[in-house]
């Protein structure tokens, strides 16, 4: 779960512009398989409740973006098996943590030994090997590049392309708030409700703002009995 | 698991003569040098003016760190380069195509017989060359890009593609050796030669390897291995 004090953490860190640390920091919390499976918790963490959504303002209007209209045409995490040369590989989707091609490379078997690649073996795999996979690995990068980071019609519509920028924009969407009203609300939740930093480790921000909401609603029936 | 790794290691290892430095061992391309570059293309920021510049300087810069981290003893030479980058080439694309490269790459060595004469308003200029080594080059490519607050514009990349190939210019009978010039001289000398003049050593230099010039582009094609 990306906690209250995760929001924080990202928002202070997205407001400082240090942008590579949000991007460390989010998948760190978010551990997944490639970049599909990163998108899709994103995604399940974002958006909890059917009503929720991403407010954008576009042309001085604000577009509402719902679960549906976001990550849009997200393709299926699949894999393939190919023969070249004498290898088996397993080509799927690519890590989040790489942009390399070689991070679309999932198993090599020669024989009968296989190796599971990930970056931390896949160094001494040779280039002239990784170019025999590339229409292969392109395959999935197209169908990858055919998602729509959000598309709510034709005209207010935004394109995925398989780069960090782009990505850092999907963490931004999908964690980064205003930092100043955040560190407003988890004041006032620890000066008069008692709620502890630590609290903040173990909640998230929906369950944050039904506290607010709660508090609020209670507080506006006190003044109306005052009145 | 380990075995499909060591034969990976196994089959990136290899002898290779070069033309200047002898023979050397070292690893054909693989992932690691891929993630080197990315890595030291990523710091780059992409907001800056001639970003595209910057990417070919940067490039140029890499490869020759990485060719001299080969073998911090040895003076790798810019025809080196040139054979490394073709015999990278052609094993990352599989190609066994004959390649005649060694002997086009002996014309390098004709650079020391030009002395170019150009007429810079008053003054007679007699230019000569010869070929770099790949230390040099980097010095003079960290000169330009450590300059944060100057724009890397086209004059940049002239600069650099002609001037690390002259060895003096001489000067109504002056003679002005490059190595004892400062960078900063060497740049503000650059910066007096005309258009013209600049072509004209452009010109001397592309004419004397134009069988190479293929391979020459290479050099700052930063998508071939990326």
């Amino acid at each position: 779960m990306i906690s209250y004090n995760d929001v924080l953490k990202v928002s202070k860190l997205y407001k400082d512009k240090q942008f590579d640390e949000v991007f460390s920091y989010i998948t760190e919390r978010i551990p997944s398989k490639n970049i599909i499976d990163f998108f899709k918790k994103c995604k399940a963490e974002k958006f909890v409740k059917t009503n929720d959504c991403i407010k954008l303002d576009v042309s001085k209007k604000e577009l509402i973006i719902y679960e549906d209209n976001f990550l849009k045409n997200l393709p299926c995490d699949t894999e393939g098996i190919y023969h070249i040369d004498n290898y088996k590989i397993i080509i799927g989707y690519p890590n989040i943590n790489s942009m390399l091609p070689a991070s679309c490379i999932k198993q090599i078997q020669y024989k009968d030994i296989i190796l599971n690649v990930n970056p931390d073996n896949y160094s001494h795999i040779p280039l002239s090997l990784i170019k025999k996979c590339t229409s292969y690995i392109e395959t999935y990068l197209d169908k990858l590049n055919d998602t729509y980071v959000y598309h709510v019609n034709d005209e207010f519509c935004s394109r995925f392309s398989y780069n960090m920028a782009i990505i850092i924009n999907i963490i931004y969407l999908c964690f980064v708030h205003d930092y100043e009203s955040l560190i407003q609300q988890q004041l006032l939740l620890m000066q008069q409700y008692h709620f502890t930093y630590q609290d903040f480790n173990y909640l998230s921000i929906n369950s944050i703002n039904d506290y607010t909401r709660v508090i609020n609603v209670k507080l506006n029936k006190n003044d109306g009995a005052t009145k | 698991m380990t075995e499909l790794l060591n034969k990976f290691k196994e089959l990136c290892i290899t002898n290779v003569i070069l033309p200047d430095s002898e023979e050397i061992t070292l690893s054909k391309l693989n992932v690691d040098f891929q993630t080197k570059l990315h890595s030291h293309f990523i710091d780059i920021p992409h907001d800056i003016e001639n970003v595209d510049n910057v990417f070919i300087l940067e490039y140029i810069k890499f490869i020759n760190k990485y060719i001299i981290e080969l073998h911090s003893e040895r003076k790798f030479t810019h025809r080196d380069k040139l054979f490394l980058l073709d015999f990278w080439k052609q094993d990352v694309e599989s190609s066994d195509t004959p390649s005649n490269l060694l002997e086009d790459l002996k014309s390098i060595d004709k650079l020391n017989e030009i002395k170019l004469k150009l007429q810079l308003k008053s003054m007679h200029i007699i230019i000569q060359f010869r070929q770099p080594i790949l230390e040099d080059e980097n010095k003079i490519l960290t000169f330009l890009l450590e300059d944060s607050d100057r724009n890397k514009t086209d004059m940049d990349i002239v600069f650099f593609d002609t001037f690390r190939f002259l060895h003096s210019i001489n000067i109504d009978d002056h003679e002005y050796l490059i190595d004892n010039l400062s960078l900063k001289e060497l740049y503000e000398l650059f910066l007096v030669f005309n258009v013209e003049s600049l072509q004209q050593i452009s010109k001397a230099i592309s004419d004397t390897l134009e069988n190479i010039n293929d391979t020459r582009l290479l050099e700052a094609n930063y998508s071939a291995f990326y």
